[in-house]
């Protein structure tokens, strides 16, 4: 067998070892390994404090390995310039994105900007972002073959565009396609169903909150995407007997979430229009309606599919 | 039928005997038991008190992972329970040990709550200063440097 210098492993191996392993009180942190370091300073949320730090901490903090997931998630108010900081963490990234989330800011050169740079991009995440256009957003999902995860909630995205962007992505495992509901008045219309049944045969997670499709086009998106697992339709007002429909179409999903179920574990408001036509005054028909999410009048527009 | 140990032995020449399922939650260590048994396998960077340690967590992780499949779920959530108490009764200093022992021995699970530790408690600090402070780090930083990252991290409207 081997002889005893196989047994080496376990002598000192790395001079950074032996230093920070004698006996003694104080450890510099500084001398950590930069590896280690990383893997702790990748847990951070955010790392505005430890880059300031010291020199080896900043040069941990600038690696591109930190940077693959970007989450800009936010409440909107914060008083910073959030697209130059987000295109300042795209080049940090240096085309090692993998997951990046947008909220409240946002523009077709920001989202143009990206894709340039993100070949790799698996994640993209847009809420509320409403200065991009249905083209923008478009051009650039399609520079981006390898997403796997789309989220456009409460963006403008119309379904001519949603069809280009599923021809695009062949790999698209996950839509959440999120609109403002129709309580009253019941406005119906498919163009969503029809290009992801189309165009995304291979989705497994379908979030489609507030859609105003109908049971012609859930049956399609059920017959055509026989890979879905999870499907939410809630505030979706126009499909009946879900149940049923589901159970008779589709044999894979395990969470289904219907029109009228609970909200409270959805990341946003949840609005729906509830219009009564008897009261032509009422300025602000939105229920559910959220202080937070006052500006939103706009984006009755955006569920308009033309 | 007895259970099989083997001797650990620390920098200062202490044997700790433990019992060959509790070592091998190190992936090194359990490499070494397969290509050397009945050998003694001396780990000359690690103290007595470091080695003690990261037996002790050993054995714990072992016990619950041994204990039968109908409590498993609950076990697993005080095994976290217990993990938490475990580095938080760790000094700075300590912990360092640990964390390098736990990445040189190769125990996935003891590096990853060690390093969750400190990167909560530097989440925990209120800015730069206090990070420096309490992990005993000096500021290397040149004036035109500092100047540097300011003007690099300036977002305005």
């Amino acid at each position: 067998m081997a002889s005893s210098s196989s047994l080496r492993p376990f002598s000192p191996s790395s001079s950074s070892l032996t230093t920070v392993m004698k006996d003694g009180e104080c450890r510099n942190w500084a001398e950590l390994p930069s590896e280690l370091t990383l893997s702790i300073l990748r847990r951070l949320d955010i790392l505005e404090n430890a880059q300031k730090v010291c020199t080896s901490w900043l040069r941990v903090c600038k690696d591109p390995s930190m940077w693959r997931k970007i989450d800009m998630r936010n409440s909107g108010d914060l008083g910073i310039n959030l697209e130059i900081m987000c295109r300042h963490a795209v080049d940090r990234s240096q085309g090692g994105l993998v997951e990046i989330d947008i909220w409240h800011f946002g523009t077709d050169s920001l989202l143009n900007y990206i894709a340039n740079r993100s070949s790799n991009l698996r994640s993209l995440r847009l809420a509320m972002c409403s200065p991009i256009t249905t083209d923008g957003l478009t051009e650039a999902i399609v520079k981006l073959p390898l997403l796997e995860e789309l989220e456009v909630s409460y963006c403008s995205l119309s379904g001519e565009s949603l069809k280009v962007v599923g021809q695009s992505l062949p790999n698209l495992k996950t839509l959440k396609l999120n609109r403002i509901g129709f309580m009253r008045p019941r406005y119906e219309r498919n163009v969503d169903a029809l290009a992801i049944a189309e165009t995304m045969p291979g989705l497994r997670f379908l979030q489609l909150f507030g859609n105003i499709l109908t049971n012609a086009g859930l049956f399609v998106i059920l017959v055509k995407c026989p890979n879905l697992e999870h499907l939410d339709l809630r505030n979706c007002f126009n499909v009946y007997n879900v149940g049923d429909l589901v159970t008779r179409c589709s044999e894979r999903i395990k969470v289904l979430r219907l029109p009228y179920d609970v909200t409270d574990d959805y990341p946003y408001a949840g609005n729906y229009y509830d219009i009564d036509s008897s009261d032509e005054d009422s300025p602000w028909p939105l229920m559910a309606a959220d202080s937070y999410y006052h500006s939103f009048a706009g984006y009755i527009d955006h569920s308009d599919d033309d | 039928m007895s259970k099989k140990m083997i001797v650990l032995k620390s920098s200062e020449g202490v044997s700790f005997v433990v019992e060959e399922a509790v070592a091998r939650q190190s992936k090194i260590i359990s490499f070494l038991v397969e290509e050397f048994p009945d050998r003694e396998l001396p780990l000359t960077n690690m103290t007595s008190e470091i080695l003690r340690k990261t037996i002790e967590y050993c054995k714990k992780h072992v016990v619950e992972d041994d204990g039968g499949g109908d409590s498993s779920s609950s076990s697993s959530g005080d095994l976290k329970e217990w993990d938490v108490k475990f580095v938080a009764e760790i000094d700075q200093p300590r912990l360092m040990d640990l964390l390098m022992a736990a990445n040189y021995l190769d125990i996935p699970s003891l590096l990853d709550v060690t390093c969750q530790k400190v990167a909560d408690t530097i989440a925990a600090c209120n800015d730069e200063k206090e990070i420096r402070a309490t992990f005993n780090i000096e500021n290397d930083f040149t004036e035109e440097e500092v100047e540097a990252i300011r003007m690099e991290n300036q977002y305005p409207i």
